[in-house]
């Protein structure tokens, strides 16, 4: 667990200069396992905030415990997950060497696997979104084993590659995810996430890849081993045939698909990423997404900041919004599977819907509908049996609003004209 | 210890440094073997017959050129430590260092090692050398303790400095210069007019010129080593390196 509180970061304390207030009075509880998102306009504070989780800046006032221990002490004993924003390495550094000697720091204590062994929460529960500053309710996160559904599962495998919790390399060439998959795909996938909780099976297991996490413990780490978990990492990344590369000749995406790669050199129960997903290709993303995936199934907690609000809303639990140093809103966000209300549009009237959803509400024209249900799985029944009567189902969004319009509503930005699917 | 895996990199990382240095070394060399050429036969290279080809020009260009390869090692290691500390902080390579299960103290003092004892193997290489082609014969050991000294006394002042600024190898320079001109002073006695707590605290600040000169005079007369000079050139390099170490560990990264 990580906890702030009453944080405050002043810069150019001293005479002569500027003073900047980068935090004022920020306190907040993140629980073990649970994916929290910092968001916020440029100057917000958001690094300073990460900064300070991790212990690498002094917080003008105010403490900071992870674990109970000073973050200081936390990375000395166990060390942390940590990309920085425009993450970068000197410029002479071979990326495997550099790599290598990464994966050696980790020494002993890469054994510290997050909370796969010694998980204390209850199977198929998600971490508690605690809060003092949580307003509204607290959502029922990531309840894709309770809502897991066989039928929903086959009904989602051809969505389930664009899922976060899906495999990227099973993409078809020039296939794009973002923005394009449907919520039922969404809620399937969350479903087949829920396949894969910790409980029930290894990180990194899920995905197929060779991470080989459980090879690592409890052994000092060699330069055999640790060229092995650099290659490992590389490889993950895509990063294979720029090995022997030196870090100054990278292009920007490249370099920060390394500062991915070297997060997930050992497994750490902390990771704190400042914008992961700065710089990086579609096929990039997908492999951020799988990451945090993994890093979530393993327990991790995850903090991560980022202007990046469809990626946040596909991968946090909660979303804190910084505003000139101070947390302006914090938001429960709901998974895919435990949304509520849908939209529904046929390619043609069909006497069905209104049997099998009671409570539908027509829009606009015959064929568009909202309907509520209890959850994707609730859905999925509904949508199979009105399939089966004969329906053609062109599409299925979710009414519920996504993180950026309420972000721009909580920063009294105005909305964007067009929505996109959530 | 793992603190031991980066330094490979870290080496790796001062190429540019060293080929500045090897350059440098080559023009030192390359003056000494000119100088022999010049000065006809015989073991050692005679300055008269210098100013007799070259006049006063020549002979003090390699009056010059003797006293900079002197200075040699406290070059070496201005190149090389230079940023020490400071540098990692200042492009956030040492966060992503720092994030990992290892002590702040124990990585950036093997480095401070590491750098350390490769500017007194490059110094240790070049000054034999010189010496051997100017005065045709070796010095004997006080060659490296005098190396050493140097090493020791610079590199300690520019890892302290080096926790505190980026500009640590210019500010070292400059109290080195300090310290020349304040050692010059307090030995013809120019500075007795000061009070004495504050002279001999601004000698304990500055680099210990004084028993670095008195290590010198050893190695240029043949006398023996003057290991108090010694130990007193140690103490002050220690002292810098722990407070710099300290200030480190403290500071925001």
């Amino acid at each position: 667990m990580i906890e702030f509180r009453g944080i405050g970061k002043r810069y150019g304390d001293r005479p002569g200069r500027r003073r900047i207030d980068a935090l004022q009075d920020v306190s907040l509880r993140i629980e073990r396992g649970e994916t929290v998102a910092v968001l916020g306009p440029n100057g917000a504070g958001k690094s300073t905030l990460l900064g300070i989780a991790l212990g690498f800046l002094h917080p003008s006032a105010g403490t900071v415990s992870i674990d109970g221990m000073s973050p200081r002490r936390y990375r000395r004993k166990r060390g942390a997950a940590w990309l920085p924003e425009r993450f970068t390495l000197p410029a002479a550094w071979p990326v495997l060497e550099a790599l290598t000697a990464l994966a050696r720091l980790e020494g002993p204590s890469a054994a510290l696997t997050p909370r796969a062994a010694s998980d204390t929460r209850e199977p198929g529960t998600e971490p508690r979104a605690s809060a003092e500053h949580t307003r509204g309710s607290v959502a029922a996160v990531g309840q894709a084993a309770d809502t897991r559904s066989r039928e929903a599962d086959e009904r989602g495998n051809a969505a389930d590659a664009r899922d976060p919790r899906a495999d990227p390399r099973e993409l078809a060439p020039g296939e794009q995810a973002p923005g394009e998959q449907t919520p039922a795909g969404r809620a399937a996938g969350e479903q087949a996430a829920g396949e894969h909780a910790p409980s029930e099976r290894a990180a990194g297991e899920h995905t197929g890849r060779s991470y080989p996490r459980e090879r690592w413990p409890h052994a000092r780490v060699g330069g055999a081993d640790a060229r092995e978990r650099a290659r490992a990492a590389l490889e993950r990344f895509g990063l294979a045939a720029h090995a022997g590369r030196a870090i100054g000749s990278l292009s920007r995406g490249l370099l920060q698909r390394v500062g991915l790669a070297q997060t997930m050199l050992a497994a750490h129960a902390v990771a704190v990423l400042d914008e992961p997903t700065e710089g990086l290709d579609p096929a990039g993303r997908l492999l951020f997404r799988e990451m945090a995936a993994e890093l979530r199934a393993a327990g991790t907690t995850l903090i991560v900041a980022s202007h990046d609000l469809p990626e946040l809303d596909r991968i946090a639990d909660r979303a804190i919004l910084l505003h000139a140093g101070r947390v302006r809103e914090v938001f429960a966000l709901e998974a895919p599977a435990a949304r509520m209300s849908w939209i529904l549009r046929l390619a043609a009237p069909h006497p069905s819907l209104t049997q099998l959803f009671p409570d539908a509400r027509r829009l606009d024209v015959d064929t568009h509908w909202s309907v509520t249900c209890d959850n994707a799985r609730d859905l999925s029944h509904r949508l199979a049996a009105l399939v089966a009567a004969g329906a053609i189902i062109v599409e299925v969004i979710s009414s519920a609003p996504t993180l950026e319009e309420r972000v721009r509503e909580a920063l009294g930005a105005p909305q964007s004209s067009g929505r996109k699917d959530a | 210890m793992s603190a031991f895996a980066m330094i490979p990199l870290t080496l790796r990382a001062l190429r540019q440094r060293f080929l500045l240095l090897f350059a440098f070394a080559g023009a030192f060399l390359l003056a000494a073997f000119s100088a022999r050429a010049l000065s006809g036969a015989g073991d050692h290279v005679e300055l008269d017959r210098i100013f007799e080809l070259g006049g006063p020009t020549l002979g003090a260009a390699y009056i010059v050129i003797g006293w900079l390869v002197g200075r040699f090692p406290l070059l070496v290691t201005l190149v090389l430590l230079a940023g020490v500390f400071s540098h990692d902080r200042h492009t956030g390579t040492a966060r992503i260092l720092l994030a990992r299960p290892v002590s702040p103290v124990a990585l950036h003092g093997v480095r401070f090692l590491a750098l350390t004892f490769t500017a007194f193997l490059l110094a240790a290489l070049l000054l034999p050398l010189f010496d051997f082609v100017m005065l045709g014969r070796w010095a004997g050991p006080a060659t490296f303790v005098l190396i050493a000294a140097n090493v020791i006394a610079y590199g300690g002042l520019i890892a302290l400095l080096s926790s505190l600024t980026r500009a640590d190898a210019w500010i070292a320079l400059l109290l080195t210069i300090l310290a020349i001109t304040w050692n010059a002073l307090r030995t013809v006695g120019m500075l007795d007019a000061l009070p004495p707590g504050g002279r001999q605290f601004v000698t304990l600040i500055l680099p210990p010129h004084g028993s670095l000169l008195a290590l010198e005079a050893a190695f240029g007369n043949l006398e023996p080593i003057p290991w108090n000079a010694f130990t007193d050139v140690c103490i002050y390099g220690a002292s810098m390196l722990a407070l710099g170490l300290f200030l480190f560990h403290r500071s925001e990264h």
